[in-house]
């Protein structure tokens, strides 16, 4: 069903390589299987020196798991990988990164409890006789910095840092190891559009030098900016390998999904109820004592989704923290329907409606060793068909996941199965289902669609736009500006801890957002 | 394998599990007896290696621990106090804290079980034994809260005070017996013995063997119940998988501590009371040769599930019962029987399941949890050895 676009000799950047020489990776008959499922199903793939080369398709379609075969982390049942036209076999990433073969993984990888230079310099310390030397890997990191276009607090314990800067972070660690072949996997997800613009900026300017870089996205417009070459996935297998010119988005969607796609329709907007959650001059204090939101007031009402924009670490995270449950404001009152709610408990605060989609699935949205029914259960402990007189009835339990399973058709594995085994995208459908369906009075969404696929995002806005119907009232935190508009009926502006501005739907565009998040206007 | 169909999504009905295959179901027995024979290859090395006969030591040691009912039963009775003190410390380990002063809870329960014993001899027996036990429970948990409360409150780190408290518990339960509670009779460390009718009865003639071990086997059940059925045991697991994801979901971490730190000491205090009931009875000045030390070894062992804990202790009870017979029978040095606890240790903590990239997937058994702080090295083993050092320079630990 492979769909034979693939020019031979594609678009090329890189001036060293000539359409004789053999392609950088070529992957042939790739096979994963785990368990019952085909990961991998006979893969194919090449992919010349020196070119951006992105990989698509739908969740749980397989593009990790090949990346992680590539990497060494996953060994294939069968297949070959051949590097320049030599059968390589790459057992551990010790290998991989030995050939030259870099990898920033969906999820983080990072030592939480070591600063972020020693991160960056793990596996490969710069040393004077048997000491670290801290300042060859400091004049080392801030090259990278520089060469990326970032910066980076060194001294920070990576558990300290922003999640789009521990990927920055990531990133930064492919460099310093001087990969030639670089493969990312969804590195935008957690970038902020203007992050986003920097690191491909820094792409062209590594693909120019020569080196391979495979990106896999779910953003289709990605693909375009910065990809010469595009392959598709489904269920396993490559269904199409194409140049992205003279191709579109729209034509890639469809690809992607294997049928024609509609676009989603903006559900219409009803008028906003009753307030719902309350907000009066909250200031709060991160783990380092700093106060990052200073005297924040708003409120949010029945059947309104107000959007939160801003850079990172705006002070958004404390806040969300703070209507959670998770964090202490310094002052300020919180009401949720008119009663206070500021020293109320997360599961007080659940219990009355309360619904979080965390902006850290992998580590506080969901529970990796645990199963998927025990990940659903974490918030029905209150369920009295699940759990009665302090006892679970593990067959209910079992029932009640699979219909969640169902509902949000999260794929790739059945109650029991652990959560570390979905795919990303897969996960997050579990946690928005897992928070949805006790149809919510406040929602708090941190990244809701953050890794999910084309269809996923529509069938997520869906969700998200018939909660709001049914009265919902949302906060949206979003670094798609364009997702905070579209679903929006309020915006909210947060600069350095304060909110700033507060936009009707209709006034808000991309660049006047840009500008209020920048402090420029 | 719960099928999911490609089209719908939706698992195919009547399917249940998915995660361990039935290979890995059968080869997680393997896994768990890796450490004993690998302890054992190294052992007949040692013997080998000091001019003894191998096979012939460990044909003694097997005829001495469980050649018939007597030898067996008194297996029992010294997998007892190990059976409590390891499933003590995998509530903790499983709820993801490292509590290693399961032996002080020991010893404070063993006293206010001897002090019952001693002290309340007008009381019908029966009475004084559920007095008794009830005070030894208590008495472990309140002892155990102390870091239990440091821990939710002030987030100080518990391998240390746990580690710290054990020395307190040992000292000032010896400051007790010495100098406020001394059988009058007698030149040792001792307390009075405990009224005759309040020492368990043996179940078997010329053995120890008593109801301590059929409620030491309850226990576990209990254990196993916590942990798979109830929703506290549902918390406390989340707890120890996930603290950040168990907080964001509403679980109280503060609580969880605090009722970890509880149960876990309960059982520690139960550990004790039941061996001065059942075997000692008497509190005697450093009685206890590490039970509550054993118990991380087989809290590790049994890689915290239930029937790994039962079958480890059983093991640990064999070779201290075997070992501390065999000394009568042959030449061969106690020390001998410790390298062999020493050896299976270490390859308890090493994952087997790490070797085979297969076993990895395995999702459905338990590992240690790994603390947050330090990375690089594994803190209960870390606390175990320190603790094995520390007691064998302090010399209480003979
Ligand atoms: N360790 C594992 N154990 C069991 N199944 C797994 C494991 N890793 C991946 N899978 C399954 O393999 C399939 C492919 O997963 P993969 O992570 O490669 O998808 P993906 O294309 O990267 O999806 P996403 O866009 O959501 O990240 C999924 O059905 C997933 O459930
Ligand atoms: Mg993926």
């Amino acid at each position: 069903m492979t769909e034979d676009s693939r020019a031979a000799g594609a678009p090329n950047s890189g001036a060293s390589a000539s359409i004789l020489a053999p392609p950088r990776v070529r992957i042939r008959g790739l096979t994963k299987r785990y368990g019952g499922i085909l990961a991998n199903d006979g893969v194919d793939l090449e992919i010349p020196r020196g070119g951006i080369h992105a990989i698509v398709g739908e969740n749980g379609a397989g593009k990790t798991t090949l990346m992680r075969a590539l990497y060494g982390l996953v060994e294939p049942d069968s297949g070959v990988i051949e590097l320049d036209g030599v059968p390589v076999r790459i057992a551990t990433p010790a290998q991989a990164i030995a050939r030259g073969i870099g990898m920033v993984h969906q999820r983080f990888e990072l030592v939480e409890q070591l600063s972020a230079l020693e991160n960056l310099a793990l596996g490969d310390l710069p040393h004077r006789g048997l000491m670290f030397d801290r300042n060859a890997a400091v004049v080392r990191a801030r090259e990278i910095a520089a060469q990326l276009g970032t910066t980076m607090d060194w001294d920070r314990l990576v558990a300290h840092l922003t999640v789009g800067a521990r990927q920055r972070l990531e990133i930064m660690r492919l460099l310093y190891r001087d990969a030639d072949i670089l493969i990312f996997d969804e590195p935008t997800s957690v970038l902020t559009p203007q992050e986003a613009d920097d690191l491909f900026g820094v792409l062209r300017r590594m693909a120019g030098q020569g080196k391979t870089i495979i990106f896999i996205t779910h953003k289709l417009r990605e693909v375009f900016a910065i990809a010469e070459q595009v392959t598709v996935m489904r269920r396993g297998r490559v269904v199409a390998s194409l140049p992205t010119k003279g191709s579109d988005p729209q034509r890639l969607a469809t690809l992607i999904v294997g049928e024609q796609f509609a676009s989603p329709v903006r559900a219409t907007t009803i008028p906003p109820g009753k307030p719902v959650l309350e907000v009066d001059r909250l200031s709060i204090c991160d783990d380092l004592g700093n106060l990052t939101l200073r005297q924040a007031s708003f409120s949010i009402h029945a059947g309104e989704i107000v959007g939160l924009a801003g850079i990172e670490g705006s002070g958004q995270r404390e806040l969300v923290e703070a209507l959670v449950g998770l964090r202490r404001p310094v002052t300020g009152t919180i009401n949720l329907r008119g009663r206070p709610v500021v020293t109320a408990s997360v599961w007080e605060r659940r219990k009355r409606g309360v619904a979080y989609i965390s902006e850290d699935r992998d580590a506080e949205g969901a529970c990796l060793p645990a199963s998927l029914a025990e990940n659903i259960f974490s918030i029905e402990r209150d369920n009295p068909t699940l759990a009665r007189g302090g006892r679970l009835n593990l067959a209910a339990i079992a029932r009640f996941a699979r219909s969640i399973l169902s509902r949000f058709d999260v794929r790739g594995g059945g109650p029991q199965s652990p959560a570390r085994a979905l795919s990303g995208g897969n996960l997050q459908r579990l946690v928005l289902g897992r928070e949805m369906q006790r149809t919510p009075t406040l929602l708090i969404a941190a990244h809701p669609t953050r890794g999910v696929d084309v269809r996923g995002i529509t069938f997520i806005h869906q969700q998200l736009a018939e909660s709001r119907a049914g009265g919902a009232a949302m906060l949206l935190i979003s670094e798609e500006l364009g997702e905070l508009i579209e679903l929006s009926d309020r915006l909210l502006v947060i600069f350095e801890g304060r909110i700033t501005a507060n936009l009707a739907a209709g006034e808000a565009t991309p660049e006047r957002l840009g500008l209020l998040m920048t402090g420029a206007a | 394998m719960s099928q999911v169909t490609a089209e719908t999504g939706i698992p195919v009905a009547g399917q249940e599990t998915i995660a361990p295959s039935r290979g890995l179901q059968l080869l997680r027995p393997l896994q768990l007896a890796g450490p004993f024979v690998v302890a054992l290859i190294v052992g007949a090395i040692v013997l080998a290696a000091s001019g003894r006969d191998a096979a012939g030591t460990y044909w003694l040691l097997l005829q001495q621990s469980l050649g018939g009912p007597t030898e067996i039963a008194n297996t029992l009775v010294a997998a007892t106090p190990v059976l409590l003190t390891g499933l003590a410390t995998a509530i903790a380990f499983r709820s993801g804290m490292f509590n290693v002063g399961v032996e002080g809870s020991l010893y404070v329960g063993a006293f206010a079980a001897a002090w019952a014993g001693f002290t309340l001899t007008r009381l019908p027996g029966p009475i004084v034994i559920l007095v008794a036990v009830v005070l030894a429970g208590l008495a472990g948990a309140v002892w155990a809260l102390i870091p239990g409360i440091l821990r939710a409150q002030w987030r100080v780190d518990e391998v240390v005070t746990t580690l710290m408290l054990n020395y307190v518990a040992i000292l000032l339960t010896s400051w007790l017996v010495n100098y406020f509670f001394l059988a009058p009779d007698i030149a040792n460390s001792m307390s009075p013995l405990i009224a005759s009718d309040a020492r368990l009865a043996p179940l078997l003639p010329r053995s120890q063997l008593t109801i301590a071990f059929l409620l030491a086997l309850v226990v576990t059940l209990l254990y196993a119940y916590l942990f798979n059925r109830a929703t506290i045991g549902y918390q406390l697991r989340m707890t120890g998988l996930n603290p950040r994801f168990a907080r964001a979901v509403g679980i109280n971490l503060g609580r969880s501590i605090i009722v970890v730190f509880l149960l876990s000491g309960l059982i520690g205090g139960f550990a004790g009371g039941l061996q001065i009931l059942g075997v000692n009875y008497r509190f005697i000045d450093h009685f206890s040769p590490g039970y509550g030390f054993t118990g991380i070894a087989v809290a590790l062992l049994g890689r915290g599930h239930p029937a790994g804990i039962l079958l480890s202790a059983l093991f640990f009870g064999a070779l201290s019962n075997g070992g501390a017979m065999i000394q009568l029978f042959s030449d061969i040095p106690l020390d001998l029987i410790n390298i062999l606890q020493g050896v299976v240790m270490i390859f308890a903590v090493i994952e087997l399941s790490r070797l085979p990239a297969c076993l990895t997937r395995c999702s459905g058994c338990w590992r240690p949890p790994r603390r947050p702080r330090p990375p690089s090295c594994s803190p209960p083993w870390v606390a175990w050895s320190t603790a094995r050092v520390a007691s064998s320079i302090s010399g209480w630990n003979r």
